[in-house]
């Protein structure tokens, strides 16, 4: 009886649904439409047109718009767990706390299953009048399925950084480092340094020698919800056979690779979440993370990680020479390194505590970032020490 | 019925009892007059029903009320109260004398002290 | 009945409720109070089931609490600051606890709602302040709940209001045997409501007693010496069962707090040579600004 009550609300999620379906029928099914009407009006046959390429397919836009749903929607849900009138309401109330996590969860999930799935009938509805094939249909759905997935994949995602923080803001500025900034990184320092040395793009490419900042920003990279969006669309960007059809069985190949591995990562990080949701103490609502304990470790990683990507980044300077020679800007690195890792440990000590005086309160920690930092950035240097 | 002192610091028990105790003696509830239900009289002080409770119980206690179960509770006949409460008065007055004496007041002085209010009232 | 187990909360490292045993019996009102940062707040909020407690349990009915939904729709928690949703009116919140607590009375909430002129349609963002809580107060009392949980409600309402609420709490104790626990800083108003009383002063339980007994116990005597006598010499030979808490003298006037049985302190002053004597009861503040000195909360003496 109990389960009822919280879907009893939906109604006041009509709105926030009415929304979001806008905004998907926008970028799929009026795009697609503007698509047909200009291919028409080029007289040829549309049947063969819609049954030969892929414009049924995902689009860029339409993966961006996703990503952002989700970031959006976990926020909408679970930002009770930010707000302490919110939760000293919702704990009060005669419902287990398990089923307002799982609740709270679905309604997410519910809030964009009826835009895509209406979306797809509307599909179904242009391709068949068009004269589409089974396997065109078969694609709509395929590819609706997958953007859904993308969605509650990158949804349980958020909904993760929603229970590690405390507070509305740590979680949105937290959410854009994690998803953006190791993504623009990687993009700049391949446009950089690439563009300027032909040879640093071979050691690029076989990941030897590599800058550990480099390194670790690709690994970084490598768990966000935007490396998935942005390579899977790499991916898929070029099953385009030499004649501008569509390669339809290798693009369901990917797709049926693609579909369990995601099914499953999601599975593992929603026992994550609703394991780290149970372990929550509700006081800690309103501060910087849920998890106290978490706060030194992060401290220190993110205090290593930049001290190692700005020292390193700041440093470094390749010479285009064969074999490759590098020279390290010895005092400029040393400064750079230093100041960085001074600033984000301090930064990090101000947001955890509120008070610029107790910066210096952990100055063991401090000298322990700074040794594992310069441990850490002198590996590449001492790699190509050998090769002189 | 009967209003609360908030600036009286006694427990309001004992306020209840000794206004009603007031209002029986004096005749304004006579015997066989219901008491008002320990509900009304909460509600309608404001105040918690078990005070209320209390101050029934010691009324009962003392004798000025019983209670009909079922039907509530009912002022007793007072004569023999009235008789003690005499006694309990005079008992008071003797003190004051004595505490007049003291302040050298005579029994002569009390005595036309109260022919003189005796008269003005 | 609820019972609070050797209850401690801690936020990092300070410990907010510190070992408290509590015991609060049914059909009766627990009036809980206590200097700022006590732990009332907190307290109110464990037995809610908000914050969970790292050592001891909290009872009710014989039943753990902890995340135990059919337990917690035995209580409703009225918080000091209220939640609602955005754009909500009285009506929604209405349909929105009678899901959640079966036994909410609707019809008796709306005719409150019209005697206490809250329009029921108006949106709750609209409302001031103090017409807040006395919405949230009428949907507490209408929940037909067997607990009733306040957090500093009787704090920022009117007095006419606070007349109207004592005597709503009251009617419900009688008619279906309503528990409430009222936390506040107003203790003139809990005087009249409560049965007993919980003091707390930072994280522990200075006292919890019934509101009678305290006043029972604890006199403020004032009396004049004569002209002859020292402090000390008159109020030598203190009796059996009774104990100074406090004494202050201005002169010849002496003003002593003391605890014990009325009858014996009576019987001892009048076997004293003084001048007179009078005994006052002391109101529940005084009791509050006594027994907290006695711990060393007396902000006033050390400023002034």
């Amino acid at each position: 009886m109990l389960k009822k009550l919280y879907f009893k609300h939906i109604h006041r999620h009509i709105g926030t649904i009415g929304v979001y379906f806008i905004l998907y029928f926008l970028l799929s099914n009026v795009s697609l439409m503007k698509s047909i009407s200009t291919y028409l009006h080029n007289g040829r046959d549309i049947s063969h047109y819609i049954n030969g390429s892929l414009i049924f397919d995902f689009s860029n836009s339409l993966f961006l718009i996703i990503v952002m749903l989700s970031f959006i929607e976990a926020y909408r849900q679970f930002h009770y767990l930010h707000e302490r009138k919110e939760i000293d309401f919702v704990y009060s109330l005669p419902v287990s706390r398990n089923w307002i996590f799982l609740s709270r969860y679905i309604s997410g999930i519910l809030c964009i299953i009826i835009p895509f799935i209406l979306n797809m009938v509307i599909g179904f509805i242009i391709a068949g009048v068009y004269g589409a094939s089974g396997y065109v249909m078969f694609h709509i759905f395929l590819v609706t399925l997958v953007e859904f997935l993308v969605f509650i994949f990158c949804y349980t995602f958020c909904v993760l950084f929603m229970i590690m923080t405390g507070h509305s803001l740590v979680y949105w500025c937290s959410l854009v480092l994690f998803n953006v900034i190791p993504l623009i990184l990687v993009q700049v320092i391949q446009l950089t340094l690439i563009s300027k040395y032909k040879e640093w793009k071979l050691i690029a490419e076989s990941g030897d020698g590599n800058p550990i900042a480099y390194r670790l920003l690709k690994d970084i990279d490598n768990f966000s919800p935007a490396y998935l969006v942005y390579h899977f669309k790499v991916a898929f960007d070029s099953d385009y056979d030499s004649y501008g059809y569509y390669d339809f069985r290798n693009h369901f190949h990917k797709l049926t690779e693609f579909i369990p591995l995601i099914v499953v990562y999601t599975l593992l990080l929603f026992t994550v979440i609703f394991l780290l949701y149970k372990m929550i103490r509700t006081e800690n609502c309103g501060r910087v993370l849920s998890f106290s304990q978490l706060q030194r470790p992060l401290q220190i990683f993110f205090t290593v990680i930049s001290g190692i990507a700005i020292g390193s980044l700041s440093g470094y300077q390749a010479e285009v020479t064969y074999p490759i020679s590098y020279s390290l800007n010895v005092p400029f690195y040393l400064l750079s390194t230093l100041l960085s890792i001074f600033i984000i440990h301090s930064m990090f000590e101000i947001l955890f505590c509120g008070e610029i005086k107790k910066i210096f309160r952990h100055k063991w920690q401090l000298f322990i970032c700074t040794g594992v930092t310069f441990a850490c950035s002198i590996q590449p240097y001492l790699y190509y020490q050998r090769y002189h | 019925m009967i209003l609360l002192d908030y600036k009286d610091r006694r427990p309001i028990y004992e306020q209840v009892t000794e206004k009603f105790k007031t209002l029986i003696l004096s005749g304004v509830l006579k015997e066989g007059d219901s008491m008002p239900s320990v509900r009304s009289l909460a509600t309608s002080l404001s105040v918690n029903p078990n005070t209320i409770q209390r101050a029934y119980a010691k009324l009962e206690q003392d004798d000025f009320i019983y209670t009909v179960s079922g039907k509530g509770s009912f002022v007793s006949c007072i004569d023999t109260l009235m008789t003690e409460q005499k006694r309990d008065w005079f008992h008071r007055l003797d003190e004051l004398v004595k505490e007049g004496s003291i302040l050298h007041i005579s029994p002569e002085e009390i005595y036309e002290h109260i022919k003189q209010a005796d008269h003005s009232s | 009945m609820i019972e609070i187990k050797n209850v401690t909360k801690n936020f990092d490292d300070f410990k907010a409720v510190n070992n408290i045993t509590l015991h609060i019996r049914e059909k009766e009102t627990f009036g809980l109070v206590g200097t700022n940062g006590a732990g009332k707040s907190t307290l109110l909020r464990m037995i809610a089931d908000i914050y969970k407690p790292e050592q001891g349990e909290i009872i009710i009915d014989g039943e753990n609490i902890y995340d135990n939904p059919t337990m917690k729709s035995n209580f409703f928690f009225i918080s000091d600051e209220q939640y609602y949703p955005k754009n909500a009116n009285a009506k929604y919140l209405i349909q929105f606890y009678c899901s959640y607590y079966p036994g909410f009375n609707k019809k008796r909430c709306l005719s409150l709602l019209e005697n206490f002129d809250l329009n029921p349609s108006k949106k709750i963002d609209g409302f001031s302040k103090g017409m807040k809580k006395q919405l949230f107060m009428i949907l507490g009392i209408c929940a037909g709940t067997k607990y009733l949980l306040c957090d500093e409600t009787f704090d920022g309402l009117d007095p006419v209001i606070r007349q109207t609420v004592k005597s709503l709490i009251a009617n419900d104790m009688m008619e279906r045997g309503l528990t409430s626990v009222i936390s506040s800083h107003n203790l003139r108003e809990l005087e009249d409501i409560c049965d007993c009383i919980g003091l707390l002063h930072k994280g522990g339980v200075l006292l919890s007693d019934e509101l009678n007994s305290l006043k029972l116990n604890l006199h403020k005597v004032q009396f004049i010496l004569k002209d002859n006598l020292t402090a000390e010499e008159s109020a030598s030979g203190i009796p059996d069962g009774v104990s100074v808490v406090y004494k202050e003298h201005h002169g010849r006037l002496i003003t002593m707090t003391l605890e014990g049985n009325e009858a014996t302190i009576h019987s001892w002053f009048q076997s004293m040579d003084i001048v007179f004597y009078e005994m006052i009861p002391l109101t529940l503040e005084e009791i509050f600004i006594s027994k907290t000195r006695e711990v060393g909360y007396n902000v006033k003496e050390i400023i002034f």
